[in-house]
This record gives structure tokens, C-alpha cells and sequence, in this order.
């Protein structure tokens, strides 16, 4: 019975780190009490009534980004944003294996963004913003969904991006 | 040898009509050795009393009894609930377990959808009005893209390539 529910354990915990989004590993190791770090979540069942808000904003190109997205997660470090940029870009480089660097951006000491691919399918995007001049605030936007490099492209052309 | 008042006393037994002394006189005879052919069936049935007299209890009889008496009596013994529950547990245990890694290979054999992978379940919403959350969303895109457009255009000034070729690359 013991070594049943031993087994059982192992593969829930296994099933669950496997489902786990950046965004969620980075709150589970490095923000750990810290209640100057909040983390936003729009689940895919909310992102679907954001489709319908979206559609009544009249934006096409905002409305074509988000039909791409399944789920959205926002992480904002108040304080310690530099430490915390660090810890998060040690931790995407710990699993390099699931993280790259998305090609065509150059080293930049204050943003980075990692995707991570599935059979040429970005299923997740990760953005990371130090934001003041002090740099000491940080935000972490985790897409995922089925993006392409055709929706990079879009996306560093329009909306806001489109203006550099 | 002349065996005639043996049996008058034998054909007089049969009457019931000796008398005490005449039996002893009958069980007297019959425990001797040799006792003639035609007088040998009768033998057992007046041996047989003294024989049985003889039969005594094993030294050893009490203490096998007293041993039988005291033998442990098997008691009922009290179930809890949850081990009376316990072949249960062990089912959905293992049921569990079937579900768990059927689940398991079905999705690795599946992977037509490859966002599945991310346990969705265990997100909760920060905000219930779509409104809200639509802010939010599109605040994180145009903050995205303009970090896209950023990073790229740093990245083609370090390698001294215009953004259309960059693309195509």
C-alpha cells in the first residue's frame, strides 16, 4: 500500500512539474515568500472572453496576436527587480533544453526573450523586463499558446513596436 | 479330554439358568490356553469381561485432557473501518495508477495540440471581469513587441544588417 502511494505520488509530481509554465517555476523557486512579487494569470478559459473583448475593440492585428495565445502570466518583482532578473535568466539557462534564446535579438543587459519550441510551434514565450531606471523592477510576461516565427514578426512590427 | 460338563454348563448359560459359581466355573475355563476347537467361539465372550478390566488410563490421560481443555479458543477480533476499507484503497490504487499512466502514454502518443502539456487545471484567474484582463493582455503584448523591436533592431546594428534581411534569414 505504502510503495502504491509512493508511486502514485511520484508520477502526480512528475505529471505536475511537467505541466508547469515559467512563469510558475520561477514563483515556486525564486520568489518564495516574497510578497513584493505578484504574478497575474489569464487562464485559457478567460483568454477566450478576452478574444471577445478583443473583437469588440475593432483591432485586427491585436485580435490576430491574441488568437495565438492560450494563456497569459504576468510576473512583477516591486523591488530586487536585477537580483530576480538574474535568478530568472540562471533558471532559463538551467533548463536550456526546454528554453532558447529567441533568434535574431541581440544580448541586452536589462530584456531578454526565451521561446521554447515544440515541432517548430513556439508553445511558449518568455519575456523578461527590467523596467525602471534603477533598475530594481522586473516583469516577466509567459505566453503560451501556438505562436510562429510569422507571429514574432508581426508582433515586433505592430502594436507600439512598429513605432521603434 | 472329556469336555460334557463344560457344555451342560455352556447349554445351561444359554437357558440362564447357572447360577454365579457355575459362571466363574464357565470364565475360569475359557481363560486357559488351550481351549478345544468347538468350544473357541465362546472363548471371547467370557475373557472378555476380565480383559476389559485390565484396560486402564494412561499415566499421561490427565495431563492430554487438561491440555485439550486449555487449548487457545479462537476469538473474533475487532476490524477498524478504514482496514475493513483496506481492499478497497488497494483498488483504487491501482486503478489510479492504470488511469494515471494510460493518461500518460496517451498524451505522449497524442501530442497533436503541443500546448497540452501545460496542466491548464491549476490555473486560477487574477481577475473575473474580462474587461480587466483584456487590459492586461494587450498592455503585455505591446510591452512584448516593443521588446521584439528593441532587441532586433540592437541585434542588426550589431551585425550591420537591415531589418528585411534580417527577416528573411
Amino acid at each position: 500500500m505504502k510503495r502504491v502511494l509512493c508511486l502514485l505520488t511520484i508520477v502526480w509530481i512528475a505529471a505536475l512539474a511537467k505541466g508547469q509554465d515559467f512563469a510558475s517555476r520561477f514563483m515556486q523557486d525564486c520568489s518564495k515568500g516574497d510578497t513584493t512579487v505578484h504574478c497575474i494569470t489569464i487562464s485559457p478559459k478567460m483568454m477566450e472572453k478576452v478574444m471577445k473583448a478583443a473583437a469588440d475593440t475593432q483591432d485586427p492585428q491585436l485580435s490576430s496576436c491574441l488568437s495565438k495565445l492560450r494563456s497569459a502570466r504576468i510576473v512583477e518583482a516591486e523591488q530586487q527587480g536585477e537580483k530576480y532578473y538574474n535568478e530568472a535568466i540562471e533558471l532559463l539557462k538551467r533548463n536550456n533544453n526546454r528554453f532558447k534564446e529567441l533568434e535574431s535579438t541581440a544580448d541586452h543587459e536589462n530584456s531578454a526573450i526565451y521561446v521554447r519550441r515544440h515541432n517548430n510551434v513556439i508553445v511558449e514565450l518568455v519575456m523578461l523586463h527590467l523596467t525602471n531606471a534603477e533598475n530594481q523592477q522586473l516583469q516577466i510576461i509567459n505566453f503560451t499558446g501556438t505562436m510562429d516565427d510569422d507571429f514574432i514578426e508581426k508582433l515586433s512590427k505592430s502594436m507600439g513596436g512598429g513605432r521603434n | 479330554m472329556d469336555y460334557k460338563y463344560i457344555e451342560q454348563l455352556l447349554e445351561r448359560y444359554w437357558q440362564c439358568e447357572t447360577s454365579l459359581a457355575e459362571e466363574e466355573i464357565l470364565r475360569t475355563f475359557f481363560e486357559q490356553e488351550d481351549v478345544p476347537a468347538q468350544l473357541l467361539p465362546y472363548k471371547s465372550l467370557f475373557t472378555y469381561e476380565r480383559a476389559q478390566k485390565d484396560i486402564k488410563l494412561d499415566d499421561d490421560f490427565e495431563a492430554k485432557l487438561l491440555a485439550k481443555i486449555d487449548e487457545p479458543v479462537v476469538k473474533a477480533r475487532r476490524i477498524s473501518f478504514a482496514r475493513r476499507l483496506r481492499p478497497l484503497f488497494k483498488a483504487a490504487a491501482i486503478v489510479a495508477i492504470v488511469l494515471t499512466l494510460g493518461n500518460a502514454a496517451q498524451r505522449s502518443f497524442n501530442q497533436t495540440d503541443t500546448t497540452a502539456d501545460y496542466n491548464y487545471d491549476s490555473y486560477t484567474d487574477t481577475y473575473t471581469d474580462p474587461q480587466v484582463a483584456y487590459d492586461h493582455v494587450s498592455t503585455a503584448l505591446r510591452t512584448v513587441s516593443e521588446g521584439l523591436s528593441e532587441l532586433r533592431s540592437d541585434s542588426l546594428k550589431q551585425s550591420g544588417t537591415t531589418p528585411e534581411k534580417s527577416v528573411k534569414e
